[in-house]
C-alpha cells in the first residue's frame, strides 16, 4: 500500500513538473521569438536605464541590510540546543512567511495621522531617493533577513561558531568576529547574499506598494496592458541577466575555503565551541540573544505593533471574515492544493533522485529552481501561452484553478524540492544506496526508507509553499481564472489607500496564524533532522 | 539513523516498522481525502456567487489605447449635456457622446507616480481631474485645453495626499476628497481659497475612511462613499454628518467597498461596489431597492466596478474597469 501512494505521488509529481514547469519554460521559450512592442510611454514604463539603476539600488540595499540583520540571529540559530532549535526556527521562518505586502503596509501606515510613529517619519514616503528604491529596500530587508540568518546559521554550525571559540583565546570579541568568524562564513555569506539579491528583485509587493518603480513591477504594468509576450520577455530577459551576473561574480570571489570548513570537525575544537565555556563567551552568548531578539522584534514586532496601535477595532475583526470570507476560502483551497502539488512534485525529482539516483529525477528537482529564478510576471506569460487556447486545455484556464494552481507550484515548488533534498542529505542517500545494494527496488526505498524518513520535511515543506502561495499576487493576478477570488490580490489592491481597518485586522490574522504555522513547521523540519 | 539503517538491510516485508509505514499511509490517505474534500468544496463553493443580471444597452470600449479604447477605466462622469467623461489607467480622458461615440481624448500632463482616480463635470461644463497622486484637480475645458489647477501635496489645511474627487456645489463651492495618509473632505471657494475640511480621522463617527466618490443631492446635502467604512455617509455642506446606511457584507442593502455613487433624477442613489462587483440601488432612507450586476466577463457583469454616473434619459454608465469597458444601462 505504501508503494502504491508513492507511486501515486511521484506520477503526479512528474503531472506537475510537466504541467507546472516544463510547460510554462517552454512557453518562455516561445514568446521570447515574439516580436511587436507596445509604447511604454502610454502606460509611463520609465526608461531601462532607470528601472536598472533602481531595481540595483534596491536590492543591494535589501542585500546589505538583510545579511546585517541576520547576523546575529545566524548565531543563535547556529549555536542552539536541540530542545530551542524546533521553537527558534519557527520563530526565524515567521517574518519570512508573513507576506511582504504586510510590511510594506505597515510601515506605510507609520506615517498616517493618526499613528504613534508619525513624528519621526516624513509625511511624503514616494519622493526619497531613488524613487522610493531605498525605502523599497530596506522594507524587504526585514523581511528577507531569516533568509540571510539560516544560510549563516549553517556556517555558524560547521565552522563559524568554532572559529570564534579559537579566536577568543587571543583576542576579544568584537576582533574574533570579525576576523576569524566573517572570513569562516565567506562561502555563506556570498550565498546569503546571492539569494536575498535574486528574491528582491524578483518580488513586486513591497516595491509596487511603497510606488518604487523596478523591472519586478513595471513587467506587470506590462501585463497588464496587454503588451505582446515578447516585449515582456525581453524586459525579462534583462533580470535574469542581473542575475547570472550575479552568480558568476559570487562563484568566482568565493575560492575554495576548505580550511575553514575543518575548523570545527576535530573534537578538540570542536568542544571549545560547546556554549558557557568562558565568562566573555557567556556575555557574548546573551548579547548575541538579545541582539536576534531585537532584530526579530523590529523587523516584525514593529510593524505588527503599529497595526495595534491604530485600534482597527472588534468589529473590523468581524467585517474582515465576513467581507472576505469568499477570498479567504478560495485562497485557502488554492493554496493547500499548491501545497499538496508541491509535496507530489518534491517526491518525484528529490526523493526520486534519492531512491533511484534518476537522472531524470535530478533534472527534474533542477529544473524547478530555473522555474522559481524566472521573473513571474514573464513565467505568467509561458503559462498564458501554452494554456490560453481552444478546447480542453483552454477550458483548464479560463474556468477551472488548474493553471493557476501550476502556477503557484512553479514560483514556490523550488523550495519543497530543496528541502527534502536537504532532509535526505548524505545520509539519506547512502542510506538509500545501501538498501539498494541489497536489492530493494525504487518504490521500496521510496516507501519504507525515504518516506518515513524525510515525511515531516514534506509536510512542512507543504505548508511552507501553502503559505507563500496564498499570497502570491503576480501570477495570481495573471492565472487565476474568474470565480475563484484571492485574499492577497483583493488585500493588495486595498492596502494602496491608507488605513483601511479590514486589511489590518486581517494582515494580523495572518502574522498570527503565521506564528502557530511556522512552530509546527519547525518542529516539523527539526524532527526530520533527528530521523 | 540506525533505525533506517535496518530497515534498509532488511526485507521491508516483515520488519516491524512497516506496520508504521502502514499507519502513516493510511493516515496520509484519510488526510488527503478529507484535504481534497475541503479544497473541492472550497472552490466549488467560491462559484455559487453572484445575486443577478441586468443586460446592458450598450457596451462602450474595449481594451486598447487608442480611440475610443480603454485600459482599466477608473472613473466616470456626464456632463449637463448628456456628454459622458471617462479617465483611464492610462491617464487618458475620453469623452463620449451620450449613446457612446467617441468624440475627444487628451491626456494629464504627468502620470508616472500614479493615474487619475477621479472625474466631474460642474454645472459650467468645465472638467475636474482628481490628479491623485499629484496632489491636485486640474481642471479642464470639455475639449481638453487646461483651464487651472490647485493643490499640493502634504497632510497640513489645505493640502492633499492623495486626491480622490472634487465636486462643485450649487455655489461654486469645490469640494475635495482625499484618501491615503488623510481621509477626509477638504472645502474651497471657487477660486480655490481653502475654507476647511471635515471627515478626517478625529472626527469620530464622521471620521472617513478613504472618501471615494461624493455627490450633490438635489437639496444640496453631500452623498460620500466611505469606501473603507463600507457605508454611505450624508453630510450638510458644512461637513455635519446628518446620516449613513450600508455596513459591511454581501446582502442587499450591505456594502463591500462601495467606490462609486450618484444621485438619480428621482432623489434614489446608485451606488457600486468594487468588493461585490455590483451596483445597487437605494431610496433616500438607504433602503435598497435593486441589485445589478455579478462577478464575470458577459454583458451586465462586472469586474472591479469603479464607478457610476446619470446620464440622460435615464441611461446609467458603470465603470468595469477589469473589463476594459463601460456599461450602458437604462433605468
Amino acid at each position: 500500500m505504501a508503494r502504491l501512494l508513492v507511486i501515486g505521488l511521484c506520477a503526479v509529481g512528474w503531472l506537475v513538473l510537466a504541467g507546472g514547469i516544463v510547460a510554462p519554460l517552454a512557453g518562455v521559450f516561445l514568446a521570447a521569438g515574439q516580436s511587436g512592442a507596445i509604447s511604454t510611454e502610454l502606460v509611463a514604463v520609465p526608461a531601462w536605464q532607470v528601472l536598472l539603476l533602481r531595481s540595483l539600488v534596491m536590492s543591494l540595499t535589501t542585500t546589505v541590510a538583510a545579511v546585517a540583520l541576520g547576523l546575529l540571529p545566524a548565531a543563535v540559530l547556529g549555536s542552539a540546543s536541540p530542545r530551542r532549535l524546533p521553537t527558534l526556527v519557527g520563530l526565524a521562518l515567521l517574518p519570512l512567511l508573513v507576506p511582504p505586502q504586510v510590511y510594506a503596509y505597515a510601515w506605510q501606515l507609520v506615517s498616517a495621522p493618526a499613528s504613534p510613529l508619525r513624528r519621526f517619519m516624513p509625511d511624503n514616503v514616494s519622493d526619497m531617493w531613488f524613487g522610493g528604491a531605498i525605502r523599497a529596500g530596506l522594507i524587504s530587508a526585514g523581511w528577507l533577513w531569516p533568509l540571510s540568518a539560516m544560510i549563516l546559521a549553517a556556517g555558524w554550525r560547521s565552522a563559524g561558531r568554532t572559529a570564534f571559540a579559537l579566536a577568543l583565546l587571543d583576542a576579544g570579541p568584537t576582533r574574533a568576529y570579525l576576523r576569524a568568524v566573517v572570513p569562516s562564513l565567506r562561502p555563506h555569506l556570498m550565498a546569503a547574499a546571492t539569494t536575498v539579491f535574486a528574491v528582491s528583485l524578483l518580488e513586486y509587493a513591497i516595491p509596487h506598494l511603497t510606488r518604487c518603480r523596478i523591472y519586478a513591477t513595471e513587467l506587470l504594468v506590462l501585463v497588464d496592458a496587454g503588451a505582446p509576450a515578447g516585449q515582456i520577455i525581453r524586459m525579462a530577459v534583462q533580470v535574469i541577466a542581473i542575475l547570472m551576473v550575479l552568480v558568476a561574480l559570487v562563484v568566482w570571489i568565493i575560492r575554495p575555503t576548505a580550511h575553514w570548513g575543518q575548523v570545527g570537525m576535530d573534537d578538540e575544537t570542536a568542544n571549545l565551541a560547546r556554549p558557557g565555556r568562558t565568562g566573555i563567551q557567556a556575555n557574548t552568548g546573551r548579547l548575541t540573544w538579545a541582539g536576534a531578539a531585537l532584530v526579530w522584534v523590529t523587523t516584525l514586532g514593529v510593524p505588527v505593533g503599529i497595526m495595534s496601535a491604530l485600534k482597527p477595532g472588534s468589529s473590523s475583526w468581524a467585517a474582515s471574515f465576513s467581507i472576505l470570507s469568499r477570498e479567504w476560502l478560495s485562497s485557502l483551497s488554492i493554496a493547500l492544493a499548491a501545497g499538496m502539488a508541491a509535496i507530489a512534485m518534491a517526491s518525484g525529482t528529490a526523493m526520486l533522485d534519492a531512491a533511484a539516483r534518476s537522472r531524470w529525477a535530478r533534472t527534474g528537482g533542477w529544473t524547478t529552481f530555473l522555474a522559481a529564478a524566472i521573473p513571474p510576471a514573464a513565467l505568467g506569460v509561458g503559462f498564458i501561452l501554452i494554456y490560453n487556447r481552444p478546447g480542453f486545455v483552454g477550458y483548464l484556464y479560463t474556468d477551472t484553478p488548474c493553471v493557476w494552481i501550476l502556477s503557484l507550484v512553479s514560483r514556490y515548488g523550488a523550495l519543497a524540492v530543496l528541502i527534502v533534498w536537504l532532509t535526505v542529505g548524505r545520509q539519506g542517500n547512502a542510506v538509500a544506496d545501501q538498501a539498494r545494494a541489497d536489492g530493494a527496488g525504487a518504490a521500496g526505498i521510496l516507501a519504507h526508507v525515504l518516506l518515513p524518513m524525510v515525511w515531516p520535511s514534506l509536510l512542512a515543506a507543504g505548508l511552507i509553499v501553502t503559505m507563500l502561495a496564498m499570497f502570491e499576487v503576480v501570477v495570481t493576478q495573471m492565472t487565476g481564472p474568474v470565480g475563484y477570488p484571492s485574499i492577497a490580490v483583493t488585500l493588495l489592491g486595498q492596502m494602496h489607500y491608507g488605513r483601511d481597518n479590514v486589511v489590518i485586522t486581517t494582515s494580523q490574522t495572518v502574522v498570527v496564524a503565521g506564528f502557530v504555522l511556522t512552530q509546527i513547521c519547525g518542529r516539523l523540519l527539526m524532527a526530520a533532522r533527528e530521523r | 539513523m540506525k533505525l533506517l539503517t535496518d530497515i534498509a538491510t532488511h526485507d521491508g516485508a516483515n520488519h516491524p516498522n512497516n506496520h508504521l509505514s502502514t499507519r502513516l499511509a493510511t493516515r496520509t490517505k484519510l488526510s488527503t481525502l478529507l484535504l481534497a474534500i475541503a479544497i473541492a468544496g472550497g472552490m466549488v463553493g467560491c462559484q455559487k456567487r453572484g445575486i443577478s443580471g441586468r443586460t446592458p444597452e450598450r457596451i462602450i470600449g474595449s481594451h486598447g489605447f487608442g480611440p475610443g479604447q480603454f485600459h482599466r477605466p477608473r472613473a466616470i462622469a456626464t456632463a449637463p449635456d448628456g456628454c459622458v467623461f471617462v479617465v483611464d489607467m492610462t491617464a487618458r480622458i475620453q469623452r463620449f457622446s451620450p449613446d457612446g461615440e467617441f468624440e475627444v481624448v487628451w491626456r494629464t500632463p504627468e502620470s508616472e507616480n500614479g493615474k487619475p482616480t477621479g472625474i466631474t463635470i460642474d454645472a459650467q461644463g468645465r472638467v475636474l481631474v482628481a490628479d491623485s497622486h499629484y496632489h491636485r484637480i486640474i481642471i479642464y475645458d470639455r475639449d481638453g485645453r487646461e483651464l487651472a489647477r490647485f493643490g499640493q501635496g502634504g497632510t497640513g489645511p489645505g493640502q492633499f495626499d492623495l486626491v480622490a474627487k472634487a465636486v462643485v456645489d450649487p455655489q461654486g463651492m469645490v469640494y475635495v476628497s482625499e484618501y491615503g495618509l488623510t481621509s477626509r473632505i477638504s472645502r474651497f471657494s471657487p477660486d480655490f481659497k481653502f475654507l476647511g475640511s471635515f471627515g478626517g480621522p478625529d472626527s469620530g463617527p464622521a471620521s472617513l475612511s478613504r472618501p471615494q466618490s461624493m455627490a450633490f443631492d438635489n437639496d444640496g446635502t453631500l452623498w460620500v462613499a466611505d469606501a473603507c467604512n463600507h457605508r454611505i455617509c450624508r453630510f450638510s455642506r458644512d461637513g455635519k454628518l446628518l446620516f449613513t446606511f450600508g455596513g459591511p457584507g454581501y446582502e442587499p442593502g450591505r456594502l463591500q467597498y462601495p467606490y462609486g455613487l450618484a444621485v438619480c433624477d428621482d432623489g434614489t442613489l446608485l451606488v457600486v461596489e468594487f468588493g461585490n462587483n455590483r451596483l445597487q440601488r437605494f431610496d433616500r432612507a438607504g433602503k435598497s431597492l435593486e441589485v445589478w450586476g455579478k462577478p464575470g466577463t458577459q454583458p451586465g457583469q462586472m469586474l472591479d466596478a469603479w464607478s457610476v454616473a446619470v446620464g440622460k434619459q435615464g441611461r446609467v454608465y458603470v465603470v468595469d474597469c477589469r473589463n476594459h469597458r463601460v456599461q450602458m444601462f437604462r433605468m
